[in-house]
Order: structure tokens, then C-alpha cells, then sequence
């Protein structure tokens, strides 16, 4: 059983092709265009990982962590930053949060990000 | 006009007449050389200053001491002159010689002393102090003789010499001692004062000097700590801009990759033979302008001094099979042979994997690039001496001498480069001579037109 997964991505492109590759692939997926609807959509679809973006409008990926941090959640997603954005300022700010994830968007293919998000949930099942 | 980068999206706005952090650098590190400036200035004149009051002092202090033993040898001086009168006082009255000879000499060690005083003269003595000193000397010696008359006709029994005059010529001598005593005095009090003034004077110019260079100390001070804070404003422009590039150009083109890999595996339906070639293309194409993007990024880090290593346990011998596996597609699509020497051991190194392997890949895209078909590329790796070292030798179209100290530079390409119609940013050798001088190391090459080059990359061993 693969897990539930929220991508938050505020570009449309990227947004629709790698929810349907993750969909294609077996993930269920939720999307959400901003942090803000990134929140909503923790109440409602309860994710196990996200894949968060960090610049975007109404809410970034900064804000999205910490309200989310301040939620205090059972059993809070596991987040993976996925994003163009890739400066040690912004990686120590992810940290501070308790992210470690920090995958740069322009290194994947929506086929490359599948097969790793399949991986890293199987090696931590086993 | 300034930018700053948010949490949400970036945006810029005037700030009308606010220095922009390089401007106020500028500024400020004009203030403090002209603060620096200053104080030099001030020290100047301040020991110029104390040099010519020292110098005063020493003059005034000498003048002093040279009228404090003026004074003491005039006061001798007037001593003897009165013994000498008390004594012939005596003589007169009593008639008793034993007081005549003791007034002649007392008279004559008078003579003497003004012998002394007119030897040493003060630096101040004056033409009317000299004058003196000679009427006065003159008067002693006419005294001298008189008294010697007076013994010699009081041993004849008739004094002929008139008493009264001689008095009015002892009277003289004294009251002429008496003055130049008294305008020694004077003179002496002069240059005690003038000493004083200078001392205090002196205490002053110091007291000025510690406090206009402390005034000074304190300015260069804070004009420093806002130079500092300018720099660190300037480095954060810096990394917001190149952030906010980075993010501004990579994202369209991850989304077009992202299309174009999707198309590609087939998740829009399978694609005919000729949509699936074009596709192909068009996803090598946006995956090279994404390896440009991130060269030229790294470009803009390494000028701005930011571009940062994150070092890990590298294997130097799995790091250039990986390269060498990445690229041997592309090398033998052009027909040329890799020759790969390396050592059955890891070579391990602390080292930013994935700068370093963009480094390596670097050289070997260029031999591939500038290699003739059917040429080879031979790429070896070894350790000598706790150092590492990678060579990539090819058998292209070579270097011009002339070119070999400036294909590292920034867009530093050979003269055979465009001449020979192949593409490059002229960006590859720059970062990797970059990257390698982060890890410590360096890079090298050897090479004749015509006759192949060879790099030479070194990395020393366990460091980063």
C-alpha cells in the first residue's frame, strides 16, 4: 500500500503532471496550489508525506511549516521540500522546522520522484 | 531600487535616495580614511608640537640653570665685596693692617669672581650686563691698587690718599653688585615662569592629542562596524538575487522537463516513433538548458564568493566510473575511444560529491567536445604523496600556448574553440578551476595545437 501523498506546488504545469504520474503510479494524491490550501488539505485528506514547494503565493512553504508545527497533529506527514529554491539560508530555515528532505525540483523527472517516494516508503516499512 | 526576497514571492521597490550596500561601503569607507587621515594629522601636529616645546623647555630650562649660577657667583660676588669694605672699615677705624690685608684679599677674590662671571656669561646676559661687568671690573681693580697705596703709605706714616672718595668708590662697586645681583634675580624668576608656562603647555598638547585621538579612535571605530554592516548587507543582496534567479529560471524550465518526461514514458498514451524522436529531443534540450542555468548560477555564486562545498566521503575511483558512465553515450556516439586507468583501491577524499563530479565532468565533456572523431580520450586516476590526481588526456585539436593562461578565466575560450564551430559558455573550465581550488586543489594543462591536451586535476587526500 502506497502512501498518501499532498503536493503543494503553486505552478500549474508541475502541479498537474506530477499528480498524475503519482496517481499512475498507485500514490493517492492530493493537490494544493499554496500553503494555505496545503492546510486544509491536511484536515481533510490526512497525508503521510508532502511535497512542499517553498515560494508561493498567500502562503510559502515556510509559513505552511510552521502553522503546520504549531497544529501538533497525532501523526503528522512526513514533508519533503521540493523546490527551485535551494540556498543554506533557506535549507538551515527547513531544519529548523525538522525537515531534512530537501529535494531540488529541477534535478527530477515526475518518473524520478515516484520511484523515489515509492523506495523511501519501503525501505521505511521494512 | 532594492529587492527582497520573501517567504511567499519576491519583490522590489524604490527606496528613493537610501544607499544601496556597495554605495554605502563606498561611502563610508571614504569617511574612514578620512577619519584615518586625521588622526595621522593630529598625531603629526601633536609631536611636532611637543618636539618644539620639548625643545623650548630644554632651551629655557638651560637659560635658567645658566642665571641660577650667575646669581649664586654675583652673590659671592657681593660677599666679598662687603667683607672687603667691613674689613677696610676696620683698618680705617683701628688702624690695625692685619684688616687692610684681609680686605685686599677678599677685594682680590672679588676680581676673580668677576673673572668667572664675565667667562661665563649667560645665553641671555645682555650688552648692558657685560657693560657692567667690565665698569665693575674695572672699579675692582682700581680698588685693588688704592688699597695697595694706602698699605704702603701706612707703613710710611702718612696716608695722603683721600678716605672719603675711596669709601664712595667701595660704595659704588657695592651698589653695582647689588643691581646686577638683583637683575640676575629677576632674570632667574623669568625663566622659572617661562618653565612653568612650557610645562604646562606640553601637559596640555598631550591632554589634546589623547583626546582627539580617542574623539578619532572612536569615529574609525563606528564607521568600521557600519562598513562591516554594509558588507554583510551587500552578501545578503547577493544571495537573495542568485536565490532568487535560481528560482526564477529553473521553474519554468522544470515544468516544461517535466511535461516533456511524462510525454515520453507515456503517461498522456503512447507516442508514434516520430513524436516519441522529437520529444526525446525536446527533453535533452530543456535538460541542457537546465545544466546551463545551474553552470551559470554556480557562475554568479562563485563570483560572489558563495559558492559554498558540502563535503562528504567521496570514492574518487566510483566518482569518475560514474561520470565516465554518464557520458559514454555522447563520447562514443562520436566514434571515440575512453580509455579508463584507474586503481582497483577507493580513493577516498573529503570532498562536495557533486561539485566535484561536475568538475570531472567538465574536462571530460571538453576532450569529448574538442576530439576529432575516431580520436581517444584517455582518463587516468592515482595517488602520489597523499595528493589524488585525475588526468583526462585527449588527441584534439589542442591549445594555442598563447590561450593557455586564459581558457580558465571567466568565458575564457581557446582561439581554436570557435574556430572549430563548437559550442561552449566558456563557463566549464572556470568552475571547475573553481571548485577544485575550494577542495584545495588544483587544476593544470599541457598542451600543443594540434597534438591533444592534457588536465590535470589534484585533490589532496582526507581534505576538502
Amino acid at each position: 500500500m502506497l502512501p498518501r501523498v499532498l503536493l503543494i506546488e503553486d505552478d500549474d504545469a508541475i502541479r498537474e503532471v506530477y499528480a498524475l504520474k503519482l496517481e499512475l503510479a498507485g500514490f493517492p494524491v492530493a493537490v494544493a496550489e499554496n500553503g494555505a490550501a496545503g492546510l486544509d488539505q491536511v484536515n481533510r485528506f490526512s497525508p503521510e508525506i508532502v511535497l512542499l514547494d517553498l515560494m508561493m503565493p498567500v502562503m510559502g512553504g515556510l509559513e505552511f511549516l510552521q502553522r503546520l508545527k504549531a497544529t501538533a497533529l497525532e501523526q503528522p506527514p512526513t514533508v519533503i521540500i521540493f523546490s527551485n529554491l535551494s540556498t543554506a539560508d533557506t535549507l538551515d530555515s527547513t531544519k529548523k522546522f525538522g525537515v531534512s528532505d530537501y529535494w531540488v525540483k529541477s534535478s527530477y523527472t515526475p518518473e524520478r520522484l515516484t520511484e523515489e517516494l515509492a523506495k523511501r516508503w519501503h525501505t521505511r516499512a521494512a | 531600487m532594492s529587492c527582497r526576497l520573501r517567504d511567499d514571492k519576491s519583490s522590489c521597490h524604490n527606496e528613493g535616495h537610501e544607499l544601496l550596500p556597495r554605495e554605502l561601503r563606498q561611502y563610508t569607507n571614504r569617511k574612514i580614511f578620512i577619519a584615518l587621515g586625521a588622526i595621522i594629522i593630529v598625531a603629526l601636529i601633536a609631536t611636532v608640537t611637543s618636539l618644539i616645546a620639548l625643545s623650548a623647555l630644554t632651551v629655557v630650562r638651560a637659560t635658567g640653570q645658566a642665571n641660577s649660577a650667575t646669581l649664586s657667583n654675583l652673590q659671592d660676588l657681593l660677599l666679598q665685596v662687603r667683607t672687603a669694605e667691613s674689613y677696610e672699615r676696620g683698618y680705617l677705624l683701628g688702624n690695625n693692617t692685619t684688616f687692610l690685608d684681609r680686605a685686599h684679599t677678599a677685594m682680590a677674590a672679588a676680581r676673580t669672581d668677576l673673572a668667572n662671571l664675565s667667562h661665563n656669561l649667560p645665553p641671555n646676559a645682555s650688552p648692558t650686563y657685560r657693560a657692567d661687568l667690565a665698569r665693575l671690573a674695572s672699579l675692582t681693580q682700581a680698588k685693588l691698587g688704592l688699597m695697595n697705596t694706602i698699605a704702603q703709605q701706612n707703613n710710611t706714616g702718612a696716608i695722603t690718599v683721600d678716605l672719603t672718595e675711596d669709601q664712595a668708590d667701595m660704595n659704588a662697586i657695592n651698589a653695582k653688585v647689588a643691581s646686577l645681583s638683583n637683575d640676575q634675580a629677576a632674570l632667574l624668576a623669568t625663566a622659572r615662569a617661562n618653565i612653568s608656562g612650557l610645562d604646562a603647555t606640553a601637559r596640555d598638547i598631550s591632554l589634546a592629542t589623547v583626546f582627539l585621538t580617542l574623539i578619532l579612535a572612536g569615529v574609525v571605530n563606528y564607521l568600521y562596524a557600519r562598513a562591516i554592516q554594509a558588507e554583510r548587507e551587500l552578501d545578503r543582496a547577493k544571495d537573495e538575487f542568485v536565490s532568487l534567479a535560481s528560482h526564477q529560471l529553473r521553474t519554468p524550465v522544470t515544468g516544461i522537463k517535466a511535461i516533456l518526461s511524462s510525454l515520453a514514458s507515456g503517461d498522456f498514451g503512447p507516442l508514434e516513433p516520430r513524436q516519441a524522436y522529437f520529444v526525446d529531443k525536446a527533453l535533452s534540450s530543456s535538460e541542457h538548458e537546465l545544466a546551463v542555468i545551474e553552470e551559470l548560477l554556480d557562475v554568479a555564486k562563485a563570483d560572489a564568493g558563495r559558492l559554498m562545498l558540502h563535503a562528504g566521503a567521496v570514492d574518487l575511483v566510483q566518482l569518475v566510473d560514474d561520470v565516465v558512465a554518464e557520458q559514454r553515450h555522447t563520447i562514443e556516439a562520436k566514434h571515440l575511444t575512453v580509455k579508463l586507468q584507474q586503481p582497483d583501491k577507493p580513493i577516498a577524499l573529503s570532498a562536495d560529491r557533486e561539485k566535484l563530479h561536475m568538475a570531472i565532468g567538465n574536462l571530460i565533456d571538453n576532450a569529448r567536445k574538442y576530439t576529432p572523431e575516431s580520436g581517444i580520450i584517455t582518463i587516468k586516476t592515482h595517488v602520489k604523496r597523499k595528493i589524488a590526481h585525475v588526468e583526462i588526456s585527449d588527441t584534439g585539436i589542442g591549445i594555442d600556448p598563447g590561450d593557455l593562461d586564459r581558457i580558465f578565466d571567466r568565458f575564457g575560450r581557446a582561439a581554436t574553440a570557435p574556430e572549430s564551430h563548437i559550442d561552449g559558455t566558456g563557463l566549464g573550465l572556470y568552475l571547475a578551476h573553481h571548485i577544485a581550488e575550494l577542495h584545495r586543489g588544483t587544476i593544470e594543462v599541457t598542451s600543443r595545437r594540434g597534438h591533444g591536451s592534457r588536465f590535470t586535476m589534484t585533490l589532496p587526500i582526507g581534505e576538502t
